[in-house]
């Protein structure tokens, strides 16, 4: 295992920002961290980046321990959500800057600076001020600048927090990219599903600074170990004898004992609001010519943490 | 229309005519006034009063040479002081905050007290501990007070700077593998430069114009400032005292227009900005920022310490010992000018704040044009010497119809504008954060203009004006140089009776009245940061 993580705590007064968090990650492996906003992911990032000093835990990379080392000695480097770029500097000198405390010659380092840049589709702005860029260009500044560091593992905060809708998806798939150009260990933290779902290897998920679940995307939806992780991860009915998703319901055309009481048209799906005698369900269907008012039947099988 | 709108609209040009009425008369017409005296000559324009400058070289070379030697020396003490924030707890912060303030609220020419108390002919550390008898009257002397007074507010300054730095870029730096020293100089040096360029400035500028540290303890060493102050008082030289007043204030125009440039950046960028409150490791540069700030904080704790204790003390034959008679022989001195120094600056700082709301409101929420004139006027004694204040108020007002001089109300209107560009500034800082839909909101309702003044703007710039006012007293309290030429020799106010104890060279009784001054301001100023701090956390 590249990096090994145990038993991290940490408190600020009484609030447990981190509780008890262990995992493990292989090379080349995407970890994203899931939770709501106050859950300790942040934190727990910083603790890896070295921002935070831990009150006890063991962090290994490459099997030595580095929760004692200052953040400048750790080999990880961060991808800030607020990219903390150096607006004094170009392009290519903020991207160079990490090689200055690794002995290159200032020629050598400008080489394999200008090799990042065009890594990352950067040609042409090497020499503009920072402050020039757009904001997914600035993002790829911050990513290029942690990698010539050659890290064993990058660390990103929200990395696609400040980018609109199109232009996430597009740096959702580059990240996927400089992970096989650089054969990278990531861990990502986000409170966005769908960045989790998208890159992640396997997701891992936080509450309370516990560490409720770690798995794979589709382990953790289909088997959630948990209610908290059940109820953050998509949409739930809940009943006395378990969980169904609303996409696991299917409404059965002619069938009885229910009946449609809402509908939504939401665009490529729709939406409705079905009761039966023992309550009422969500029901998501991809068939928009239900009625409010009508009888059909449910299928559903009803699951259990 | 009806007739309580009409008397609302007419109430409503009267007030912003009169507003600009005073700003014209009482800010710009002195300064037309000095510029008179030192150019006009017998109903003709010459330049005859300038010929000091190549006649008397060397007031200009003392000037510009110590002035350099204090900004500088004034400036890498406050970037050592202020980058220590990166290093240091909250209790050290706060303690850093206090120890800066003290300097703030002290009457300025308290460190050419102490130097000679602790370095004079007698000193305490000359005489006393090190057995020396050396003349400690000259330049060093003079940029070595100035230097400790200077730096407190400077450091200020930078800290402010400071706090809007994004510190995720430290944090980033320190990922990337970049310790102390190399975050110092590659990305948070380069990032303050200007704010060190505007500290640099300001401290020449005020050095140039400071007449109090040359007068006590320059010696036969004279500046510009001080033969300007001597011109009148002791030769009654006008025109001359406003041709040396002018040549001061040349440069300072120079870095207002600097200072504005960089104000308005510093307020751009320090909004949405991420606070971290990421420490550096205490490595490389660390240790020298320590080694300066502590020597200036020491340094500085010795001059209050040698104050406090001479106010409490006295020597016979070779022996100290603990007396009260000092504060006995100071009240005589203190007992009226201490009443009028209270309410003339209780009554400036009031009316300074007032007038900073009226006229911001105008300026920048109702966006008259010809009011941001008059507020640009209004700002202009920010950082011109007090004594040019002073001079321009002396030619302005000593002739009918405005015959203003020997009053208490002159030296009153003097400490109200010279006091209302800090007030200005201070006032539109809350006042920008008024959103303006709350303001378009009171309009949809029907309120007049006048009662969005007195209903909104008012209430919610209460903050800013409650910091105005309190900045106002103290910077009134501790003021020397604008009100010098104004005020009747019988009704003198505190500053102004320390002046000329010190002297005269009755260092007990000043010591005494440094101390009263100091108490009653800092009282001032933590009381009004305890009601102002509950006042904000009540609130958010």
């Amino acid at each position: 295992m590249l990096v090994e993580v145990k038993n991290l705590n940490k408190s600020y007064g009484d609030l447990k920002a981190l509780d008890q968090v262990s995992f493990e990650a292989e090379k080349q492996e995407i970890i994203c961290v899931l939770g709501p906003s106050g859950c300790g992911k942040t934190t727990l990032l910083q603790s890896l980046g070295g921002f935070v000093e831990l009150d006890s835990g063991t962090i290994m990379i490459d099997g030595k321990s580095i929760e004692k080392l200052a953040a400048e000695d750790r080999p990880v480097a961060t991808v800030f959500q607020s990219y903390g770029l150096f607006p004094h500097m170009s392009v290519l000198d903020n991207i160079i800057y990490g090689l200055k405390f690794r002995n290159y010659k200032k020629k050598a380092a400008r080489q394999e600076g200008m090799v990042m840049v065009r890594t990352l589709g950067l040609e042409g702005h090497e020499n503009k001020k920072v402050t020039q860029l757009s904001g997914g260009q600035q993002q790829r500044v911050a990513l290029g600048r942690a990698l010539i560091v050659r890290p064993k593992l990058l660390l990103l905060d929200e990395p696609f927090s400040n980018l609109d809708t199109r232009l996430r998806d597009s740096m959702r798939q580059e990240l996927l990219r400089i992970r096989d150009i650089f054969g990278i260990t990531m861990v990502f933290v986000t409170h966005d599903q769908e960045d989790a779902f998208s890159i992640a290897d396997r997701i891992i998920l936080m509450n309370h600074g516990r560490l409720e679940q770690i798995g794979g995307a589709r382990d953790v939806y289909d088997q959630p170990a948990s209610d908290f992780v059940l109820n953050f991860l998509g949409r739930t009915n809940l009943s006395d004898e378990g969980y169904v998703r609303p996409e696991a319901i299917r409404l059965v055309r002619g069938g009885r004992g229910a009946r449609i009481v809402g509908k939504v048209f939401k665009g490529f799906y729709s939406q409705y609001t079905v009761e039966d005698d023992k309550g009422s369900y969500q029901v998501i269907s991809l068939e928009d010519d239900f009625e409010v008012g009508q009888e059909v039947g449910l299928e559903m099988e009803i699951r259990s943490i | 229309m009806d007739g309580g709108r009409r008397l609302l609209n007419v109430t409503d040009r009267a007030l912003r005519i009169f507003m600009a009425f005073l700003v014209l008369v009482f800010v710009l017409y002195p300064f037309i006034a000095v510029f008179l005296k030192a150019l006009l000559k017998e109903g003709s324009f010459g330049f005859s009063e300038f010929l000091f400058i190549k006649e008397e070289l060397y007031l200009l070379k003392n000037s510009l040479k110590s002035s350099f030697l204090t900004a500088s020396i004034s400036t890498i003490f406050a970037i050592s002081l202020s980058l220590m924030t990166f290093f240091i707890s909250k209790r050290q912060r706060s303690f850093l905050m206090f120890v800066l303030l003290l300097t703030m609220v002290s009457p300025p020419f308290i460190g050419s007290l102490t130097y000679i108390q602790l370095f004079g002919r007698n000193g305490f550390i000359t005489k006393t501990i090190l057995g020396l008898s050396i003349n400690p009257y000259g330049m060093w002397g003079v940029v070595s007070v100035q230097t400790l007074g200077f730096t407190s507010a400077t450091a200020m300054l930078l800290i402010t700077y400071l706090d809007s730095f994004d510190g995720t870029m430290i944090e980033a730096a320190r990922s990337l593998g970049a310790k102390t020293s190399s975050i110092l100089v590659d990305i948070v040096l380069p990032l303050i430069r200007p704010a060190i360029l505007v500290s640099f400035l300001l401290n020449f500028i005020r050095a140039m114009a400071d007449f109090t540290s040359p007068m006590i303890i320059g010696g036969a060493f004279n500046t510009l400032a001080t033969e300007g102050y001597l011109s009148i008082i002791a030769k009654g030289n006008s025109p001359r005292a406003s041709a040396i007043s002018l040549v001061l204030f040349l440069p300072s125009i120079v870095v207002f227009i600097i200072y504005s440039y960089y104000y308005k950046q510093q307020q751009r960028a320090s909004k949405n900005l991420r606070r971290v409150s990421s420490r550096m490791e205490k490595s490389g540069l660390y240790y020298v920022l320590a080694f300066l700030a502590g020597f200036f904080i020491l340094w500085l704790l010795i001059q209050y310490l040698a104050v406090f204790s001479a106010a409490i003390t006295d020597r016979y034959q070779g022996k100290t010992f603990f007396t009260l008679q000092n504060i006995k022989d100071a009240r005589p001195h203190i007992r009226d000018s201490f009443v009028r120094s209270i309410g003339y600056s209780l009554i400036g700082a009031l009316v300074s704040s007032l007038l900073a709301l009226v006229l911001s409101y105008y300026a920048f929420i109702r966006n008259f044009k010809y009011m941001k004139v008059i507020d640009f006027i209004a700002n202009m004694p920010y950082i011109v010497p007090g004594t040019f204040f002073g001079l321009g108020y002396i030619f302005a007002f000593n002739k009918e119809p405005l015959k203003l001089t020997g009053t208490a109300l002159i030296v009153i209107l003097n400490l109200i504008f010279r006091q209302l560009p800090m007030s200005i500034r201070t006032v539109q800082t809350s006042m920008g954060q008024i959103e303006e839909e709350t303001m378009a909101s009171a309009k949809d309702l029907g309120a007049h203009n006048l009662y969005i003044l007195k209903d909104l703007v008012f209430p919610l710039s209460a903050s800013g004006l409650f910091l105005a006012f309190t900045n106002g007293f103290i910077s009134s309290m501790t003021t020397v140089g604008s009100i010098i030429f104004l005020v009747y020799p019988s009704r003198k106010l505190a500053t102004l009776v320390l002046f000329d104890l010190v002297n005269s060279g009755k260092y007990k009784v000043a010591s005494v009245l440094s101390v009263f001054i100091i108490l009653i301001c800092l009282g001032t100023s933590l009381v009004s940061y305890a009601v102002y701090r509950r006042g904000h956390v009540s609130r958010s």
